[in-house]
């Protein structure tokens, strides 16, 4: 097979695993918080290394040929059937791996000062290095069932972060909503998997691996399902999983729950790696989406539906960490879109830059959250620019980026999904996505009015975070500015050999661009004006209902709730419980069973009833058979 | 006649005494077609045995049928004392 | 003749026992027993057994059935079912007893075709008493040890019931 061997891969992915070991067998009594947070992030910085290492012998390879590999061990051999563990780094998962351990490094540095003194320290550090471990197994996989054990894997993580202070039962509920969205979806994903083996064993491919997927994906065409072609099913299926893991549409409702895990966790997974791994799947998969061009519809109309309405949700939320969590699925959305235009790389772009500011984003309301010590109100801020000016800095070339100004990441890449998916023939969508783009801008400063500038309206004083959190921040920011510049046409011709930058743009383009750009402004400024007293209070009385639906993330929690699960919760306590478990199994299979042998030993000790009467007949009888038998 | 039908007879009075013996409760009662019992099989010793050995079998029966009788009577009066009834079905300390 | 007397004792002491299956009253059935006991003295004199038949009446009629007599005399309630059984059992019992005669009468087919010749003879008691006295001696004396020992656990049990 084609790649070179390359043993270096593995131990990208087994550092984090001994963190995870060292940090959750040893823990606190051996270990104690500082060697822990530094194992933790000890383990990120090497798998770091050893995939910058990769990366740069990726580049010594020739641009057709760039792919390495690596194998674990055989895992499954049943018959004919095969899977290895194995792992490829080729220019898409390089990009990934480097985004991953990267932005973990820093989450890492900066969770040893957020989470300091915490009781669960070395349990919190522990699970990063767990998640990092199958974030890492499902980009580098070789074959979608190792890619699928890191995708159940990262949900198991985000479980147990999320619901990482347990003892509150509102977290532990947020922690098993997560889990189980992301089941349902997972759900999807599998059987899509099964359909695509399934359809390739009939035709004797047995081999998983992504080259081989790639090389026989056309063999599902000729294959329907109740009218549905095969490729069009199986990319819609696993284009559900996506929507669970990625917080789309109608699956994203853990994600805002998710933010009672502690700051650093959500900046991480819910920002930067867990939910992108759905647009991964989508990239790395593209050649199976290339040949079902109505489920690539679907996935450009659902991004786009979701980009803009989670934006509307995050215009009207208190709460610092959900309007940066509605904006996570938002912007996720614009990635989805630009996959459903068939432009991959620009996703993948995207993907890039919204790690980088929405990181920063997250981890800079983590610094003011730790600064004015728990509260996360924004309307209980405000000022912050003189009692926290670095966080205050470091959070302004964040929104900067996100509002999309131009010469920051977030403006090449959003941008440039804007004008695929315009090319790709949808002025309508393109129109909601410019619309949404200016919903973000105003959001997104609303936010950063609300609690940076104005006048102070909390109580206390706020302190500024230590370095340990910043540093990381500033890292981060130096990439939120000048990420995108520098990324715009290298990554492009690091994924797609072939691609050819393009040298200035075109009439029509500029022409999108500019629009865009306006409609960024104005959403800055409108912004300005409307956080001010008088006209918020306006707005709110005029639109009472509008604002209370929105407010309310219009109820699709509740909605949720009512149509499925009270049904499944009925069903459950009736069927399930009532007939099943007490019903069957307790009353027939163990009471009853008791009492049939109860019964049987009462029938047979009749045998035995010292009387004399019933002896003689069972002699006489007796006598009888025999003389029967006998004759 | 045959020895056919002398056994038939002996069998005839065997059977019935056997029959009231397995549908009875009252101990003494038991006893009583007991002693029929032994007297049909008597009949049949006699009936259909080689004369006189036969016959002097059925002397020696008698008398073993009264001294069964005199203890089987004599069981009788202590078990009533005991159990202070004469069911055969009450007499009895299992619980079966 | 001699056939005809045979049915008819044989006949009179099952008929005797066959009532007192359902007899109710104890001095009825008590007569019941006793005829049966008499009709099967009867059997022997036909079968020209004539000292069985006399010491049928004296044994059996005489001692065996007057000890149940003075037995009843003595609690009569002895004699009913308090508790009746319940139909089951005594279906039960009567087709054992059914199944019992059948396969006897099965067994004994084979005798079909000996020959027993019932003629009546003067007096076998010569050869009974040469019998009793010369080859079954030895059992004969023994009998009367066993009378002995039942005497001595009728005592025994009698006055255990006293003491207590």
């Amino acid at each position: 097979m084609e790649g070179n061997y390359y043993p270096l891969l593995k131990w990208i992915l087994l550092a984090p695993l001994a963190g995870f070991l060292l940090n959750g067998l040893l823990g606190k009594k051996f270990l104690g918080e500082r060697a822990g947070g530094l194992i933790g992030s000890l383990a990120i910085l090497v798998s770091f290394i050893f995939a910058a290492l990769s990366f740069s012998d990726l580049l010594n390879l020739p641009a057709e040929n760039r792919l390495l590999r690596d194998t674990l061990f055989n895992w499954i051999s049943a018959g004919t059937f095969s899977v290895d563990a194995a792992f490829r780094f080729d220019p898409l998962a390089a990009v990934m791996a480097l985004i991953v351990t990267g932005v973990s490094f820093l989450i890492h540095v900066y969770s040893t000062g957020y989470m300091k003194g915490d009781a669960g320290y070395n349990r919190y550090f522990a699970y990063l290095n767990l998640f990092v471990f199958f974030m890492l197994a499902l980009v580098l996989a070789d074959n979608p069932l190792v890619m699928f054990v890191g995708w159940e894997g990262v949900g198991l993580c985000s479980y147990l972060l999320i619901g990482f202070w347990y003892e509150d039962p509102e977290k532990a509920t947020a922690g098993k909503k997560a889990f189980i969205t992301n089941r349902v979806g997972d759900a999807g994903f599998l059987i899509g998997l099964m359909i695509l083996s399934g359809i390739l064993a009939a035709n004797g491919v047995i081999a998983m691996d992504f080259e081989t997927l790639r090389a026989n994906a056309h063999l599902l065409g000729a294959y329907n399902f109740l009218g549905i072609a095969a490729p069009t099913l199986v990319c819609l299926l696993l284009f559900f999983g996506a929507t669970g893991k990625s917080a789309q549409f109608p699956l994203y409702v853990w994600l805002p729950d998710a933010m009672a895990g502690p700051t650093p966790v959500s900046a991480l997974i819910h920002a930067a790696t867990m939910v992108t791994a759905g647009v991964y799947m989508l990239a790395r998969l593209s050649f199976l989406y290339e040949l079902a061009p109505r489920a690539l519809e679907v996935v450009l109309l659902v991004g786009c539906f979701t980009a803009f309405f989670a934006a509307v949700i995050g215009l009207a939320q208190r709460d610092i960490k959900k309007v940066l969590a509605y904006s996570t699925v938002s912007q996720l959305g614009y990635m989805f879109m630009a996959a459903g235009a068939g432009a991959y790389a620009a996703s993948v772009f995207h993907l890039a830059t919204h790690a980088f500011f929405k990181a920063l984003l997250f981890l800079g309301a983590g610094s003011v959250i730790h600064g004015m010590s728990g509260e996360q109100d924004l309307l209980k801020m405000g000022g912050l620019k003189k009692e926290m000016p670095f966080t205050f800095l470091l959070v302004a070339a964040g929104w900067l980026a996100i509002a999309g100004v131009p010469g920051l990441s977030g403006f090449y890449s959003k941008d440039l999904i804007l004008e695929k998916v315009f090319e790709h023939g949808g002025a309508f969508v393109w129109g909601v996505g410019v619309l949404t783009a200016a919903l973000t801008a105003f959001y997104t400063t609303r936010l950063f009015v609300l609690a940076f500038l104005r006048s102070k309206r909390g109580t206390g004083h706020a302190h500024e975070s230590p370095l340990s959190m910043t540093l990381p921040m500033t890292a981060l920011a130096l990439l939120a500015v000048g990420g995108g510049l520098f990324l715009k046409d290298r990554l492009f011709v690091f994924l797609d050999p072939s691609f050819v930058p393009s040298h200035g743009h075109t009439p029509e383009a500029l022409r999108l661009m500019v629009i865009s750009v306006a409609a960024g402004f104005t959403g800055i400024i409108t912004a300005f004006l409307l956080t001010l007293p008088g006209p918020a209070a306006a707005l709110k009385a005029a639109l009472p209902r509008a604002h209370a639906l929105v407010y309310n993330k219009f109820y699709v929690d509740e909605i949720y709730g009512f149509l499925v699960l009270r049904p499944l919760k009925r069903f459950s306590d009736r069927v399930l419980f009532g007939l099943v478990d007490a019903g069957l199994i307790d009353g027939l299979l163990v009471n009853g069973t008791a009492r049939a042998s109860y019964a049987a030993g009462r029938l047979l000790a009749k045998a035995q009833n010292g009387r004399l009467d019933t002896y003689a007949l069972v002699f006489a009888a007796g006598v009888a058979l025999m003389l029967y038998w006998i004759i | 006649m045959s020895a056919y039908t002398l056994a038939g007879i002996s069998f005839l009075l065997f059977a019935l005494a056997a029959a009231g013996f397995l549908t009875c409760g009252s101990l003494v009662r038991m006893l009583m077609f007991l002693e029929l019992m032994l007297n049909a099989a008597n009949v049949a010793l006699v009936a259909l045995g080689p004369q006189p050995a036969s016959q002097a079998y059925a002397v020696m029966l008698f008398a073993i049928a009264a001294a069964e009788a005199g203890v089987g009577l004599a069981l009788i009066i202590t078990l009533a004392s005991t159990f202070r009834t004469l069911e055969a079905a009450n007499i009895k300390e299992l619980k079966g | 003749m001699i056939a005809a007397a045979v049915y008819f004792f044989g006949g009179l002491a099952a008929l005797a026992t066959l009532l007192m299956i359902f007899q109710r009253d104890p001095v009825k059935a008590a007569m019941l027993m006793l005829a049966a006991l008499l009709s099967t003295a009867g059997l022997y004199l036909a079968l020209s057994a004539q000292l069985l038949a006399a010491l049928q009446v004296i044994l059996y009629a005489g001692a065996i059935m007057t000890l149940f007599i003075v037995a009843l005399t003595v609690m009569p309630q002895a004699w009913r079912d308090h508790q009746p059984k319940n139909v089951f059992t005594r279906v039960l019992g009567l087709a054992a007893a059914a199944v019992l005669l059948t396969e006897l009468v099965k067994v004994s087919a084979v005798l079909r075709t000996a020959v027993r010749n019932v003629d009546f003879s003067e007096s076998g008691v010569l050869g009974l008493a040469r019998e009793l006295f010369g080859r079954f001696a030895f059992q004969f004396e023994l009998l009367s040890l066993v009378i002995l020992t039942s005497i001595v656990a009728a005592v025994t049990l009698a006055a255990k019931r006293r003491e207590a």
